[in-house]
């Protein structure tokens, strides 16, 4: 007696499993398709109207803003090592182009800028840098003081620069024109505080993906900053 | 008789072998455990100075143990932007998440042998030399690499917060 299972059996059973995955797939797509909708639906574009008010609102706090000092937390989350590493600081602003970034913890590292002189001191080195003569720090110092002030963000010609709110937050989404900075940078977004008078988070997203966040912490604004603080030997 | 007492001192001689090696082995598994790459869990991190002739470029590295003879880690600058991913499988380091500036095959290839030569000197921290490369361990735990050759030194000054 032949006990072998006939080929329409099988051919049913095979049937019949193609078309579970299939169905599993689409239920899989559907609801991958929701949840990322879901996740930029808190987040709207301004219209034009709204863009201009945010923005006037912006460069009035900006204009306003002569002086800032707080302190920041930086973190970055490290796939490769599953960890986030978290870094902290102070930083010291003056108009209209001085610039203190101090990280104090977990190690020394401070970027001073005054004018065209960058000074970059390490725990073990101090180097000077003329911006004039290097355009990867001509950006990143640009970078920096667009995203402190928040002022004149939307004419800043090295970015395309587009708005949005998320609950009561608005942010600005900088993308890189400039080869020099497209080539790390997928995106930078800048976050403001409710009342568009101080940037309170920078957003620095890597083209892979991984991100690095800087949140600005107990702002003083307008306060009498040493300029011994900028001196750049 | 004589002749099967030799052969079951040398079986013996042959069996201590292993245990003789396997003590080497635990002591210089101690030796990582107590200075450098701690276990799977925590994370090393160095302050990292890069110097090729009159440049310099400064970063953090941060490591851990993927097993106990693998190593990973990342290394990025003080901005918290990413230079390259790194795997070290006992013999040979892989470089990966390299931004487009660094991503040529011969700053791989530098940087790959480099930091393998590194990595297979950290278990027992002796100073070494060997071809075109030297290493210098410091009881302050700063590590120095210098590649004679293309003449890059690396500076590992360890960052004391373990994350």
């Amino acid at each position: 007696m032949d006990r072998r299972i006939p080929d329409t059996v099988w051919m049913r059973a095979y049937s019949e499993i193609v078309i579970k995955c299939r169905d599993m797939l689409r239920s899989f797509f559907i609801l991958l398709t929701c949840l990322s909708a879901l996740s930029v639906m808190g987040q709207t574009k301004l219209t034009s109207e709204q863009e201009k008010q945010v923005l006037a609102k912006m460069e009035q706090s900006s204009n306003a803003l002569h002086s800032l000092q707080c302190d920041f937390v930086q973190s970055k989350r490290m796939k490769l090592l599953s960890k986030e590493m978290q870094s902290k600081g102070v930083l010291y602003f003056k108009k209209p182009d001085k610039i203190r970034w101090q990280y104090t913890t977990p190690y020394d590292y401070t970027f001073i800028m005054n004018g065209d002189k960058v000074q970059i001191k390490s725990a073990k080195k101090t180097k000077n840098i003329d911006i004039q003569g290097n355009k990867i720090f001509r950006q990143i110092t640009t970078i920096i003081l667009n995203t402190i002030t928040g002022g004149g963000i939307k004419n800043s010609a090295d970015f395309d620069v587009t708005l949005y709110k998320q609950d009561d937050v608005y942010f600005a989404k900088m993308l890189p024109k400039k080869k020099e900075v497209k080539q790390v940078y997928a995106a930078i977004e800048v976050y403001f505080n409710p009342a568009l008078t101080m940037v309170e988070t920078i957003k620095m997203i890597e083209k892979s993906g991984e991100y690095t966040l800087v949140k600005l912490l107990s702002p003083k604004v307008n306060t009498n900053i040493n300029e011994s603080f900028f001196k750049v030997n | 008789m004589r002749a099967s007492l030799r052969l079951i001192s040398l079986l013996l001689l042959l069996f201590q072998l292993p245990c003789i090696a396997q003590e080497e082995i635990v002591l210089a598994d101690s030796v990582v455990v107590d200075t450098v790459v701690t276990d799977t869990t925590k994370i090393r991190q160095y302050d990292l100075l890069l110097e090729v002739g009159t440049q310099q470029l400064s970063g953090i590295c941060m490591m851990k143990m993927k097993s106990p003879t693998e190593i990973i880690g990342t290394v990025i600058n003080e901005f918290g932007l990413t230079a390259f991913d790194f795997e070290y499988n006992g013999k040979k380091t892989k470089l990966s998440n390299l931004p487009p500036f660094l991503d040529k095959w011969y700053i791989r290839k530098v940087l790959q042998a480099d930091m393998s030569f590194f990595f297979s000197k950290l278990p027992l921290q002796l100073d070494a030399l060997k071809r075109s490369r030297q290493i210098t361990f410091s009881p302050d735990g700063e590590v120095n690499l210098i590649n004679i050759r293309f003449k890059i030194k690396y500076t590992f000054t360890p960052i004391k917060d373990e994350i």
